[in-house]
């Protein structure tokens, strides 16, 4: 009877965590799925990546604007696979700034959904976190429904009026 | 030399992938005191560090004990009464990140769930949490967060802007790419350094010490008067670090 009541137990938390993890990866989804569109209209340049190399770069060595000395680019070279807002090349290069105490730990590898700003220069790079949508079904389907709305002029590009934006596109920061 | 110095390549297709877990060391705990600026995820590099773990100790099972504990910070319950939200700020004081791919703190993803982050791993710079943090905290007080508060700069749009920062205010500054937030919780006596209480502040959450001149905005919850609020002057003992030190 007590082996029973233990089978019992331990089935039912085995369920439970099952259930739980699938929630936890539904949840994870949906928020991304939230930022989607945002992220397109809101920057530069949108598309899905296969990163292919990975490199740092001494840049913010040798800047002298204050907290560059402190930062880290690192480099990510990728072939585009798809692209949903912006100029469509063949392969893309973009920075990703990054604390020196974040170390090279978490870097992202392999396909991603990747939305970037232009610099002055007009070289791409990450603007902040959320900026990286990992490549699920869901959410690349969702990107060519923006793409597509888009395109037949249902939706447009917006100014981003919540600082998290591209300060030198032409739907420049409300600061800027 | 370090990667931090050299340009490399740290893996390309069709390579073996040569990337080196490597963190910085301060050889036995002992940070750095001359020269260079010191690593501070989420924020400007030149903060100084700290401190407890007294506050919730149960919670410091990630924490990082390389570093040499400093004595904590006087939390004055006056202080508290205006700003409440600053308890369960405090009460975290200690979570770290798990170091390694998909070991994240569970902690940590309790953050991003306030934030609507989806991030499954607490390390590195494209999940910096701090954002995150801030949100758990206010989260947990009945106070909403203002919409992707995982991007630290949004926090701008949060409850309204206030001059003098006061004790729980939120201070915002930015970076290339980013940003970071954190509570603030005291001032030097010369009143050129900030105290801020913030999420991955070297990676954990702690108070760190930074030139005030780098933050560029405060504010406070709509519903909450920040007029009846001060800061203190920190009278915790913080390590100097890099250039600062």
């Amino acid at each position: 009877m007590m082996k029973l009541a233990g089978v019992f137990i331990a089935l039912f938390l085995a369920i439970s965590c099952v259930s739980c993890s699938a929630e936890n990866e539904d949840s994870n989804t949906e928020f991304a799925l939230a930022v989607v569109e945002d992220n397109i209209l809101t920057t530069d340049y949108t598309a899905l990546v296969e990163i292919t190399r990975v490199r740092t770069s001494e840049a913010m060595q040798n800047s002298t604007a204050p907290g560059d000395q402190d930062l880290m680019a690192i480099i990510f070279t990728a072939k585009i696979l798809q692209d949903f807002q912006g100029q469509a090349q063949e392969h893309i290069e973009y920075t990703h700034y990054v604390e020196r105490s974040d170390g090279l730990e978490g870097l992202s590898s392999g396909v991603i959904i990747v939305s970037l700003c232009k610099d002055k220069q007009g070289a791409f790079y990450l603007p902040d976190v959320g900026y990286e949508l990992p490549a699920e079904q869901d959410l690349i389907e969702s990107a060519q429904e923006i793409k597509a709305l888009l395109e037949a002029k249902q939706l447009s590009l917006r100014r981003n009026g919540d600082y998290a934006c591209c300060p030198y596109s032409p739907r420049p920061c409300p600061e800027s | 030399m370090n990667y931090f110095t050299s340009q490399r390549d740290l893996w390309e297709v069709g390579a073996i992938p040569k990337l080196t877990l490597q963190r910085p060391t301060f050889g036995g705990g002992t940070r750095p005191t001359q020269g260079g600026s010191y690593p501070q995820v989420c924020g400007l590099g030149e903060a100084a560090w700290g401190q407890f773990n007294l506050f919730n100790p149960f919670l410091n099972l990630d924490r990082d004990d390389d570093y040499p504990a400093v004595a904590p910070a006087k939390v004055e319950a006056a202080h508290t009464k205006n700003a409440p939200w600053m308890k369960t700020a405090i009460g975290e004081i200690g979570v770290a990140e798990r170091k390694g791919k998909y070991r994240a703190n569970p902690r940590i993803l309790e953050y991003f769930k306030a934030s609507k982050f989806w991030g499954k791993d607490d390390s590195g710079g494209k999940n910096a949490w701090c954002g995150s943090f801030a949100a758990w905290v206010m989260q947990k007080n009945g106070i909403k967060p203002v919409a992707r508060a995982y991007r630290a700069k949004e926090w701008k749009n949060f409850g309204k802007k206030i001059d003098k920062p006061v004790y729980g205010a939120l201070g915002i500054k930015s970076r290339k790419g980013g940003g970071h937030v954190a509570f603030i919780v005291g001032q030097s006596k010369d009143g050129n350094k900030y105290y801020m209480l913030g999420g991955n502040q070297d990676n954990r959450v702690q108070i760190s010490e930074y030139p005030r001149k780098v933050w560029e905005t405060f504010v406070f919850p709509i519903k909450h008067d920040a007029s009846k609020g001060v800061l203190p002057i920190h009278t915790g003992k913080t390590a100097k670090a890099g250039s600062e030190a």
